[in-house]
């Protein structure tokens, strides 16, 4: 079969059954039907698993981790988060969340598919197993970052109907302002750790390649004023005394700083980071 | 077949109040007037309901004239509705779903419980009422778990401490004050906080004698001493005569020096004045009619829930009305019993099949421990998932890890490939393990561990898997004694045992015998193709008289048997197995009884004799004696015949 068309077809396909997936989310938080749980689980799961062969297969035909281009990080990007969540949902017993994130998924596995090319010319510096591990704890500080987002998000829709006094659909389904600001500390946490890992990497792994000049980039720039907000939501928190809406409106700038730099800076700027 | 609902206004009949229980003399009189196979009486907030079941459409239910001798009515003149068929099933249901004119209202369904057992021990229901409250009660336990039916905050008391859980989470270490004033009630505030997790209450009160709010731990301190709001305060209830004010700095100090912990308030009066007090970060500020008003939306929303509620109970109602008409009275879920153990073995079944809860079933061999964990699964949501049975003391105690956690390639001589365990067959199902006392003691650590986790190792392997799996026990040995022994460990006993169902043996409840024999001579006269429908006096008096201690699987042998024997379309005495021939014989027959007795004293006796035989079942002694309940009350009112009561 020719891969072109086997790539093409499944990640729309996984892109169908997320959507799919998501659909039966949010009509479970609506309406909390058994049977809506029930599609949205296995549909969740079905996508969960297309989406992994989807990867293996891109590794096995690149030869590579799919980490490379922006097509394949963002959709291994959304394979770790949506798994991420499996967990957290299985352990925490809460699916309040799931519609949301993966709303935002489905964002961000849409703009992966559109900027999928076939058989994408790479450079070599890509191939290499450091550039790889860069890359993946990138990702899994972006999944804590995203998740993060969701809870923030969550707490917020929370914390405006309590403020205004006039409860409705997010006071009746949502858990407590207290668990959200429990996932959004815990997984800031992590992406932060994961984070300082991964530019310590790149770093290490530019500075093997470039000129230090060089690492004045936009782009690399843009990556650590990212770097900044959360180690800023991280300070306020620990010795500010920020907490609920205040360290959520934190996360929620950051997040939004996150994608508008992984999205447009490379459109309104030349970069030297141009896999990014 | 008649199902009806008389529906009488309760400004009309003389009664203390709703939910009130009749006394048993007030039930025997209403009994003596109404012609029914069943009835049940409900006294509920606005209207009395007398609903009645009668087996055949020529009867006639006196009905004021009952409600007027059991000193209900006045006269025996009064307006009331009827309902009948459908809508009178429909309107049980709604009871004993605990929906009852779209109302949670929870007094319901513990008064319908206490009427329904008064009713069972007097003899006044039977099989349509047991089935109507079972399923009530499954309903009702659908409806808890996949619906907010029953969370709705409909008073402004409960939504206060619904708040205080979407804004704390966890209430268990939230601090609570209460700013008392003259005549404040605070026991429903504190009530439904205490319900919700909190457990620190100060009470600050001007009253030198205040006994705080009933039976909850309130520390009672003087307003004058002590400071309105301080820091360790997390929500502060202020009532609507206080006379305390709440100053915005005052708020501001409390939230620095707890770096900004949550605070939330409610103003029965105007104590927060008009500073924007809650603009203040994290301080949530409600006054009673924000209370009132989310009360008010949550009632709406409620009935919208209650709509949907009530087309499941119409489906269930149809249901039931298809039953009423068919040959399957006595069954639930597959089981077959009319006795009041096996209708408190169903209505638990029913209680309990939705959750996840851990069974554990004990019961002589032969008492249907299967059929019950069957039922068990069927009635929960796992049922369009797998049931897998495992008998432990069938496999060999070597081979019986690897059948129950699987396992992998090479993890001992002979295993080839991976295997998955029959725990993990049962994903998102149920497993029943039978003769658990069977499982030997390193496998009764591996089990608690996997019922403690949820999570299991295949042999072999050191990767946990996650599974969701249900499980159900089951054993014919004493358990506990078992425990005492050490041969079995206590703490998989606990862990086991959170429901124990205990099944009777066959020869305690005699009287399901008839209607197990008619159900079994059915299906073997279907599955052997012969018309045998019925059997005769003598043969049921011998399966009647027999031990059993086979229990009900050797009756359906031995009936299996039968109708394999049989000539005609009824089962003789001679086709029965020969040791069932002879049962007859080991019974004492009621031939003991001495001579020149008159006619009245022979039946007073006989009539208690066969009463003490079917444990007082009514209908059973009334089918048994020929005679009609209404009958049999008034014989047992003429000589004086008491159930004796249980030492």
């Amino acid at each position: 079969m020719n891969p072109k068309l086997v790539f093409y077809t499944t990640q729309w396909l996984v892109w169908g059954v997320y959507l799919l997936a998501n659909l039966f989310y949010f009509r479970e938080f609506y309406r909390k039907d058994q049977r809506d749980r029930t599609f949205a689980t296995v549909l969740f799961r079905t996508a969960l698993g297309i989406h992994l062969f989807y990867l293996l297969y891109l590794s096995f035909f690149n030869q590579r981790l799919p980490v490379a281009t922006v097509s394949e990080s963002t959709s291994t990007l959304v394979w770790l988060t949506a798994m991420i969540y499996l967990i957290l949902e299985n352990r925490l017993k809460e699916r309040s969340m799931g519609g949301f994130i993966l709303a935002v998924l489905l964002v961000v596995l849409f703009y992966s598919n559109l900027t999928f090319q076939y058989n994408e010319k790479i450079s070599p510096i890509l191939e290499d197993v450091e550039f790889e591990i860069h890359v993946m704890v990138m990702l899994f500080a972006y999944g804590g970052f995203i998740i993060s987002f969701i809870a923030s998000l969550m707490h917020t829709l929370l914390s405006r109907e309590l403020q205004k006094r006039d409860l409705g659909l997010f006071f009746r389904r949502l858990p407590s302002l207290a668990f959200f600001e429990e996932i959004n500390n815990v997984a800031v946490n992590i992406g932060l750790l994961f984070m300082t890992l991964g530019l310590i990497l790149g770093v290490k792994n530019a500075l093997l390649v470039w000129d230090p000049k060089r690492l004045i980039d936009p782009k690399i720039l843009a990556t650590f004023l990212t770097w900044l907000i959360y180690v800023f939501h991280y300070v306020v928190r620990r010795f500010w005394g920020w907490r609920g809406q205040r360290a959520a409106s934190v996360s929620m700038v950051g997040f939004g700083w996150l994608i508008f730099s992984f999205m447009f800076i490379s459109m309104l700027f030349q970069s030297v980071h141009r896999f990014y | 077949m008649v199902f009806k609902v008389h529906k009488i206004r309760n400004d009309q009949i003389q009664i203390p109040g709703p939910f009130h229980k009749l006394t048993s003399e007030q039930l025997a009189q209403i009994q003596s007037r109404i012609q029914a196979s069943e009835w049940l009486l409900l006294i509920l907030p606005e209207e009395t309901l007398l609903f009645i079941y009668n087996d055949s459409n020529k009867l006639q239910n006196h009905l004021l004239q009952a409600l007027s001798q059991a000193g209900l009515l006045a006269e025996t003149t009064c307006q009331y509705d009827t309902l009948s068929g459908i809508e009178a099933l429909q309107l049980f249901l709604e009871i004993a779903t605990g929906i009852y004119q779209q109302h949670a209202e929870p007094r319901l369904i513990p008064y319908l419980r206490e009427v329904y057992i008064q009713a069972g021990e007097c003899g006044y229901i039977g099989p349509v009422f047991h089935r109507l409250f079972q399923r009530g009660i499954w309903l009702h336990e659908k409806a808890r778990m996949e619906t907010d039916f029953f969370r709705f905050s409909i008073h402004p008391h409960e939504a206060f401490a619904e708040l205080a859980q979407k804004i704390f989470g966890d209430l268990g270490s939230v601090n609570v004050q209460l700013i008392d004033a003259p005549q404040q009630d605070w026991e429903p505030w504190v009530n439904a906080l205490y319900h919700k997790g909190c457990r620190r209450f100060t009470l600050l009160t001007r009253e030198t004698e205040r006994t705080a709010a009933g039976k909850y731990d309130v520390q009672v301190l003087s307003m004058d001493r002590n400071p309105i709001l301080s820091s360790n305060v997390d929500i502060l209830l202020i009532s609507e005569g206080a006379s305390a004010t709440l100053e915005k700095r005052t708020i501001t100090r409390r939230m620095s020096s707890r770096q900004n912990f949550p605070l939330l308030i409610y103003d029965g009066g105007a104590a927060t004045g008009s500073d924007d007090i809650d603009r203040i970060y994290n301080v949530f500020v409600y006054h009673f009619h924000d209370l009132e008003a989310i009360a008010q939306k949550n009632r709406e929303e409620q009935r919208a829930v209650g709509a949907r509620i009530a087309e499941w109970i119409h489906e269930e109602a149809a249901t039931i009305r298809d039953w009423l008409f068919s040959d399957s009275r006595h069954q639930f879920a597959g089981i077959v019993g009319a006795t009041r153990e096996m209708q408190r073995i169903f209505e638990l079944i029913s209680r309990i099949a939705q959750t996840d809860i851990t069974v554990l079933i004990q019961g002589e061999s032969g008492t249907g421990k299967e059929l019950v964990a069957k039922a068990i699964h069927q009635l929960s949501k796992r049922a369009d998932k797998p049931f897998v049975a495992v008998n432990c003391g069938a496999i060999p105690e070597n081979l019986l890890e690897s059948e129950l956690f699987g396992h992998v390639k090479g993890a001992f001589t002979g295993a080839i490939h991976h295997k998955r365990g029959l725990i993990e067959e049962a994903q998102e199902g149920t497993i029943f393990l039978d003769e658990i006392a069977e499982l030997p003691q390193q496998l009764q650590v591996k089990l608690l561990r996997f019922l403690q986790e949820n999570e299991l190792k295949r042999v072999g392997s050191n990767e946990v898997i996650q599974v969701d799996v249900r499980v159900i026990a089951a054993t014919n040995q004493e358990l506990l004694k078992l425990v005492e022994e050490g041969r079995f460990r206590s703490d998989l006993y606990y862990r086991l045992n959170v429901i124990q169902i205990n099944l009777p043996p066959l020869r305690d409840r005699r009287e399901d015998i008839p209607i197990l024999a008619q159900h079994f001579i059915k299906k073997y006269a279907a599955r052997l193709q012969k018309s045998v429908d019925e059997i005769s006096p003598q043969a049921l008096q011998a399966l009647t008289a027999y031990r059993w201690p086979g229990n009900v699987r050797e009756l359906e042998n031995a009936l299996e048997h039968a109708v394999a024997m049989a000539i005609g379309p009824r089962i003789e005495l001679h086709d029965l197995p020969i040791q069932l021939q002879h049962a007859t014989a080991d019974e004492p027959c009621h031939n003991h009884r001495p001579s020149r007795m008159t006619l009245k004293e022979m039946e007073k006796q006989y009539i208690q004799e066969t009463l003490q035989d079917c444990g007082w079942n009514y209908e059973m002694a009334s089918k048994i004696l020929g005679i009609g309940r209404t009958t049999l009350w008034r014989k047992l009112r003429e000589y004086q015949l008491q159930k004796p009561e249980k030492p």
